[in-house]
């Protein structure tokens, strides 16, 4: 599904991504793991085509990203969802609408029906139907979350990328939330890359996932593979996490 | 004929014809005891079609009629149970418009709560300043500084070329009409004295509400939603203190330098016009202003600045503290430009009455 090969990345004098290559498999939940600053967020962004990519390729579906032309990259973008940490709803619009957007204006379905999807999908990432009226300036944070998954998913894409999608929520909601993401993945057969920080998280949700440090990949594997590595920077990643988690 | 297939692909681009002909075979059943949906060819579904489908079977069952489905697949099984147990149906509600009387009445509240929020401001704003003149040391030098720097310094040149050009063409027109008289010569007194009381100033005034009050406004609110606000208040800094007082005298300060920069300009363009279209040399003009034209009219100008000043900071900075959320800081910058050159207009107007009444 996505592959990454020999990224480097780097501003001003400060080397974010040395040299870094990985793959992400069809159906698969992949996790992007690293301190805070160590360049999660940029891999992410340079991977949904926001951010450019200074040396090295990112393949989609099988295309290179830096060489597409408008089709394709049409094609690309529509199919494939993008939660943003904060949501990232268009505040002009009422949640059904912000769901409904991808079908408004790439279908001329009936409007009803377009109202039922939204209500349908809003209803599964386990939201009341009043909330649809709402804007989403009226919404809470975790609230604002499940909006955005319901949107990403309007169209049904074959890959979903997260920004931490748990962080900021009750440990209830967020192990919904993580239950939600296996289900769709069971159902749907999507696959997801997601950043995260939850170690309930990383352990009961990812299949595998990659740790960045120091710029560079410190593993690409299972949370047994990283038991098993035994490596000093591994252990204390998640160690802390575990510590985090204990409070 | 009560079987409907549902065969090859239903996904959100080509729902459109599916959703014809599916209507045609609901409407065509409607006495059938039982229909047939069979699935048997039907490659692929996203979840807009399952959903269209689940649509229908819902519309069948409310007039009692048992749907069947035919050959459908485990996967597809799966997932029709999955979005079933989600789906919600809403009946499209249409807003009622809001009477004229209600629309009118609940601007009228707004305007009301709005204006008494504005004096309660004012007056917590005016409390403070005794307060900084009793306590001096708690003026805030630097950051009034800063903000004289950040309000004056860019502006200089679009105030001298607007106030060049204006000075320049009412003195062009005005010895247009005047040489009708013989008189053109006037028109160097008569557009010096327009422009020291009333132009300069209030163009001057109209540039600093166009930057000031609204980069005013989106600072604040950009401090308020990034909880910055917040922050300093649990901190214990006060924001008047801190953030709107400097503001305001920042304005006081800038404004009556700016005004006499903006008359020293719109005299220039009178020099200018003077010079090519009367023949009067610049010695010539300045020795006619200054037998003609009094400074009391230049100070008058002056006098007004400060009033302008402390109007335009104190509804940037209004509007700004009102920001709740991201979509408001557009909106309510908006707001600020526009109050400040509408109260700019009424408080000119006011002033320039009473000046003339009083003989000044």
């Amino acid at each position: 599904m996505v592959e990454v090969n020999n990224l480097s990345t780097s501003f001003e004098d400060k080397i974010v991504h040395d040299n870094i290559s990985l793959k992400i498999n069809k159906g698969e939940i992949f996790g992007i793991l690293g301190g805070s600053g160590s360049g999660k967020t940029v891999l992410l962004r340079q991977i949904i085509m926001l951010d450019e990519i200074q040396e090295g390729e990112i393949k989609i579906f099988g295309e290179n990203i830096k060489h597409l032309n408008a089709k394709k990259r049409e094609f690309i973008k529509k199919n494939w969802g993008v939660l943003f940490q904060f949501g990232a709803l268009f505040s002009s619009m009422n949640v059904i609408d912000n769901i409904g957007i991808m079908l408004k204006e790439n279908t001329n379905l009936p409007k009803d029906l377009i109202e039922d999807i939204a209500h349908t999908k809003l209803k599964m990432v386990g939201l009341d139907a009043r909330v649809g009226k709402l804007y989403p300036e009226e919404l809470s944070g975790g609230m604002k979350k499940r909006v955005a998954l319901a949107r990403s998913l309007a169209l049904d894409p074959d890959i979903v990328f997260l920004d931490e999608p748990t962080s900021g929520l009750d440990p209830a909601s967020a192990k919904a939330f993580d239950t939600l993401i296996l289900e769709l993945r069971d159902m749907l057969g999507l696959t997801v890359v997601m950043i995260t920080h939850e170690l309930n998280t990383i352990r009961n949700v990812l299949d595998r996932f990659c740790i960045i440090a120091d710029s560079k990949l410190a593993l690409t594997g299972t949370y047994e593979d990283a038991l098993k590595a035994n490596n000093a920077t591994i252990n204390r990643f998640l160690k802390l996490q575990k510590e985090d988690f204990g409070k | 004929m009560n079987k409907f297939e549902i065969s090859d692909i239903w996904e959100y681009h080509n729902l459109e014809n599916q959703i014809k002909d599916f209507n045609l075979f609901f409407n065509t059943n409607l006495d059938s005891k039982s229909v047939t949906l069979d699935f048997s060819n039907l490659k692929e579904i996203d979840s807009s079609g399952i959903i269209l489908v689940i649509k229908y079977i819902s519309l069948f069952k409310n007039k009692k009629i048992e749907v069947i489905l035919n050959n459908i697949s485990n996967k597809h099984n799966k997932m029709l149970e999955l979005y079933k147990s989600n789906y919600v149906h809403k009946e499209h509600k249409f807003k009622e418009e809001p009477k004229l009387l209600e629309k009118v009445g609940k601007e009228a509240i707004d305007t009301s709560y709005n204006f008494r929020n504005f004096l309660y401001f004012m007056g917590r704003l005016f409390s403070f300043f005794i307060h900084l003149f009793i306590h001096p040391s708690k003026i805030r030098f630097k950051a009034i500084v800063n903000q004289i720097e950040i309000a004056a310094i860019p502006i200089l040149p679009i105030v001298a070329l607007a106030l060049f050009l204006v000075g320049f063409v009412t003195a062009y027109q005005g010895a247009e009409q005047l040489n009708k008289f013989g008189a053109s010569i006037i028109v160097i007194e008569m557009s010096t004295m327009s422009m020291f009381r009333e132009i300069a100033p209030f163009l001057a005034a109209v540039i600093v509400a166009g930057r000031s009050a609204s980069s005013f406004t989106a600072q604040i609110g950009t401090m308020k939603i990034t909880e910055e606000i917040s922050a300093m208040r649990t901190m214990g800094l006060d924001i008047d203190i801190f953030l709107i007082i400097p503001r305001v005298i920042a304005l006081i300060v800038v404004m009556p330098l700016l005004v006499f920069f903006a008359d020293m300009s719109a005299l220039l363009g009178e020099m200018v016009i003077a010079k090519y279209h009367l023949g009067v040399s610049y010695t010539q003009f300045i020795d006619r202003v200054y037998e003609f034209v009094e400074i009391r009219h230049i100070l008058l100008g002056l006098a007004k600045a400060p009033l302008f000043g402390i109007l335009i900071a104190v509804i940037g900075c209004y509007r700004g503290l009102q920001v709740r959320s991201g979509t408001d800081i557009g909106r309510y910058t908006t707001k600020a430009v526009v109050d400040s050159i509408f109260w700019l207009i009424i408080i000119n107007a006011i002033i320039s009455l009473l000046s003339i009444q009083l003989g000044f």
